[in-house]
């Protein structure tokens, strides 16, 4: 490397944090609590309710905290792991709620995220949380409503495509093809935001900037 | 997801769920209290952060009730008395309900690993019920993991052998130098039956079986 460079490292990727949590490393595990509660919390406030949010929170990730030395980095990012564990045990949560309150839950975080979407939110996160989020809902914002509905519906309640298709009276291709180019859509963005989000992950200055 | 479902690609989930989690906590009014960041780590971390000694003491009574009506060997009689005093019983605690199930299972089998080295005192025991398909493992007189290092547990089934995941070790209280590890899972089905165990001290993050210190085979 250039002596006259300085190469800062700014974030510990959640692949190297998670290594550290197998470790037993706490301070990695309060790093990774700090990047993912808000959305483990969130998520099961609107599924399970607030009271019982904050257990279900705890124990995704004590999961983690268990789990950690678990993870296989040649399997895939940490995130598809850690989201995995997440939805896992949510949706075990889920197991007894009707089909029809999943599908208004659905429904209900549908409206949510397209609120966001045109209305903008002002959300008081650190930095790291913050990008995240308009990233997130720029790149959802891409969707058609009706595509973001179905996957949602997928997603966070654990509807299958044939109880949506049941539940919304609509053919079980239509709702198939509007996943499979909500999927597609969302992909396409994500690459095209792939090259600027790896240039971020390192930043490279001289001393005298 | 259902068989009906897709996106059928894993890599797929992966990118709709970190974009999909991250929306909804942008448009979401719910925000997790500060107090839950205290107890998320207290909790999970256990024995790291030391409870009242009441609460040690309330779980090793419990610990001393339990070992008074199941069958214990050599072994576990050689566990109880670190279970009592260190902060393995803060894991205990954590998932005391079903340790205690499993341990003390009618019909439950004790897989006992044994030191493949020569006066090693380390030892460990796998617990598997028939009514259950949790299984427990814990490890005593274990030496303290090096740095980047950590014990992992290795079963075989049918003649894969697969990693179950790493330990979680604490060092003992009684000062005598010795780690105590455990970890609890869920097997694919009630009263799970291995062909062999393998407890080793490898780095994080290996794909295969290497430094076994403990072992057993059916």
């Amino acid at each position: 490397m250039d002596s006259s460079k300085t190469f800062i490292h700014l974030e510990p990727p959640d692949e190297a944090l998670c290594a550290r949590v197998a470790e037993r490393d706490v301070a990695a595990f309060e790093t990774l609590y700090g990047r993912y509660r808000d959305r483990v919390y969130a998520w099961a406030a609107h599924v399970l309710g607030p009271r019982q949010a904050e257990d279900t929170t705890q124990e995704v990730f004590a999961l983690l905290w268990r789990r950690a030395g678990q993870f296989n980095q040649s399997r895939g990012q940490f995130t598809q792991w850690f989201w995995a564990l997440t939805r896992n045990h949510i949706l075990r949560e889920l197991r007894g709620v009707s089909r029809e309150k999943r599908l208004h839950m659905g429904d209900q975080i549908a409206a949510l995220i397209t609120t966001a979407i045109a209305e903008g939110v002002d959300v008081e996160e650190e930095a790291f949380a913050r990008v995240d989020s308009q990233r997130a809902l720029d790149t959802l914002s891409r969707l058609p409503a009706d595509q973001r509905r179905v996957l949602v519906m997928s997603y966070f309640v654990g509807l299958s495509q044939s109880a949506i298709a049941e539940e919304l009276s609509l053919p079980l291709g239509t709702v198939k093809k509007r996943v499979r180019l909500g999927m597609q859509k969302l992909r396409q963005a994500l690459m095209a935001d792939e090259a600027p989000e790896k240039s971020a992950q390192h930043k490279e200055v001289t001393p005298n900037e | 997801m259902n068989n009906d479902e897709t996106p059928d690609r894993p890599e797929d989930t992966a990118e709709a769920a970190d974009t999909l989690t991250a929306a909804l906590a942008a448009a979401s009014p719910h925000r997790p209290p500060a107090s839950l960041g205290e107890r998320v780590i207290r909790d999970a971390v256990g024995g790291r952060r030391l409870a009242p000694i009441w609460r040690y003491a309330a779980v090793a009574a419990i610990v001393a009730a339990i070992t008074g009506i199941v069958t214990w060997n050599v072994a576990a009689a050689q566990l109880a008395p670190s279970g009592h005093a260190n902060a393995d019983v803060a894991q205990l605690e954590a998932t005391n309900e079903v340790v205690f199930d499993i341990i003390g299972c009618k019909g439950g089998h004790v897989a006992v690993l044994r030191a493949t080295q020569k006066g090693a005192m380390g030892y460990g025991k796998l617990y598997t019920c028939p009514a259950s398909a949790d299984v427990v493992f814990m490890s005593g007189k274990l030496t303290s993991p090096a740095s980047g290092r950590a014990y992992h547990l290795w079963l075989t089934e049918g003649g894969v052998t697969h990693l179950q995941g790493a330990l979680r070790v604490w060092p003992s209280l009684t000062g005598s130098g010795y780690y105590f590890g455990s970890i609890r899972f869920r097997a694919d089905q009630k009263n799970p039956s291995y062909d062999a165990a393998q407890l080793t001290l490898q780095p994080v993050g290996s794909a295969a079986p290497d430094d076994t210190v403990l072992s057993w085979s059916a």
